[in-house]
């Protein structure tokens, strides 16, 4: 094999499968076990009208038999049965936030959300189904390698980065499709966008407070230039990501935009769950410790990664600058 | 030093690339044989990939599903979750029903109105037909005041309570 294939077959194993510090999928698994927790609490007042087994007909899908993988598709998963199932299925939630048999809670922490969407698809959301992919990567990798009940028994001093970097080329992902739709839409480009999306009553959280801003002509230059600004990031955020200070403007002006969105507008559980996700674009070392990992790389796309530019502390770059 | 992931794990993460691709690419003409192959799984697993919220356009319109329930002669609104919103009531939590009702409000989901029509006789047997309804309340151009309305309706479907 010619040596040029050779190191980029080299390159790409080592971008899903070199060996990072634990810390940051541990966080990311923290985060995304307390986001279900708190979305399976939500799920409470629905239990009867929208999951329960004699609740709302199984609605929005075209699957011909059966109700998938459900539990809810149990008989007996009526009235306080439904209710004791619900409670029950908290458990491997729980778990995955303790990091006990942590690979295994987050597969069952997967199914337990894949469950609510298999019972009600119409009611599932953006931000459901982006959770729904967190909790599969994390399945895949050693997700309770730090801050776990596993860890107290095993640490691990590094882990192979796959989970965390198929949750980052997820969220890039994500934003590059949805900047691809909304480019070929007229509001996104003729700049009134967001008008529009304030606007619905749908959506709006505080309709009061928004209507004064959107029917006010002095604000359109500034939701021209917002919707403007959202779609060029959403189009570049996956190669804004590919750099440390890049990344860095790319991941502020999310925080900002999401914010923006969760206090404006009720969509969900979006908000939520797309910045939880954005720890898993923190770098190894952000979490200060006292371990040092030889030839530990950074938890973001190469570039800057340590094997690129080997580091004498052993921490990725863009913390030991 | 090269990592070595296992054969069986190279060969997983090759698919699922393969696979989300296709998912991401599903409403592209060069991607229907395949989008049509791995749609099952999309619809099992709830793994699409398609993120368009707002996109191409957001709604130029706020749009919910309204309901009426026929008791002998006469049709009544039934209050479903998710009608008209309020404009002046702040959105604190979210409302899962909402979505799901305003989703039935579209053409996409004709069918699924009439397990929505059986449900709601379940909950009044005193009903013998159920009909929905698409109500629309156009958004105002930006920079005018909010549009109140009228509020435009559309008759989307009617259908008989079993047992009747």
């Amino acid at each position: 094999m010619p040596r040029y294939l050779s190191q980029l077959q080299s390159a790409w194993w080592r971008f899903w499968w070199g060996k990072v510090d634990p810390r940051p999928l541990a966080a990311v698994r923290i985060a995304m076990a307390t986001a279900a927790m708190v979305l399976h609490l939500t799920w409470w007042s629905d239990v009867e009208a929208l999951l329960a087994h004699d609740g709302l007909s199984r609605l929005v899908v075209d699957l011909p038999a059966g109700r998938g993988l459900t539990i809810f598709a149990l008989p007996f998963a009526e009235a306080i049965g439904a209710h004791l199932l619900h409670a029950l299925t908290l458990l491997p939630l729980l778990g995955l936030l303790l990091g006990w048999k942590s690979r295994w809670m987050a597969l069952l922490s997967w199914l337990v959300v894949l469950g609510w969407y298999q019972r009600v698809p119409g009611a599932s959301t953006g931000g459901d189904r982006l959770l729904r992919y967190a909790l599969f990567y994390l399945s895949l990798g050693n997700c309770g390698g730090a801050w776990s009940v596993d860890a107290r028994s095993k640490s691990s001093k590094t882990i192979p980065v796959l989970p965390l970097r198929l949750i980052q080329v997820q969220w890039a992902a994500m934003y590059a499709l949805g900047g691809f739709d909304k480019a070929a839409g007229s509001r996104w480009m003729d700049g009134t966008a967001l008008h529009y999306a304030l606007s619905n009553l749908t959506f709006a959280r505080a309709p009061e407070l928004i209507a004064p801003l959107v029917s006010s002509a002095m604000w359109v230059p500034v939701f021209k230039g917002t919707t403007w600004v959202v779609l060029a990031w959403e189009l570049l955020f996956p190669l804004l990501v590919l750099h440390r200070t890049s990344r860095r403007v790319a991941l502020i002006i999310g925080v900002v935009v999401h914010l923006g969105i969760g206090f404006t507008m009720s969509v969900g559980p979006f908000t939520s769950v797309t910045l939880l996700g954005y720890l898993a674009f923190l770098d190894g070392g952000g979490w200060k410790g006292s371990i040092r990992h030889p030839r530990q790389e950074s938890c973001n796309p190469p570039g800057d990664s340590a094997q690129d530019t080997p580091d004498p502390s052993g921490q990725p770059p863009i913390f030991s600058s | 030093m090269t990592p070595s992931p296992p054969l069986a794990a190279r060969v997983a993460l090759l698919t699922w690339l393969v696979l989300a691709t296709s998912l991401a690419l599903d409403d592209q003409s060069g991607f229907r044989q395949v989008a049509e192959l791995v749609a099952p799984v999309r619809r099992l697993l709830g793994w699409s990939q398609s993120w368009s919220m707002f996109a191409p356009n957001p709604p130029s319109s706020t749009y919910w599903l309204e309901a009426e329930g026929r008791r002998g002669p006469h049709w009544e609104p039934i209050e479903i979750a998710g009608g008209q919103p309020d404009s002046e009531s702040w959105k604190l939590s979210y409302a899962r029903a909402s979505k799901l009702n305003r989703g039935l409000s579209t053409a996409k989901y004709n069918g699924d109105r009439r397990h929505f029509a059986h449900w709601l006789c379940r909950q009044d047997d005193t009903l013998s037909r159920v009909r929905f309804l698409h109500a629309r309340l156009p958004t105002a151009p930006p920079g005018m005041a909010p549009s109140t309305g009228p509020i435009k309706r559309t008759p989307k479907s009617e259908h008989k309570c079993p047992g009747i």
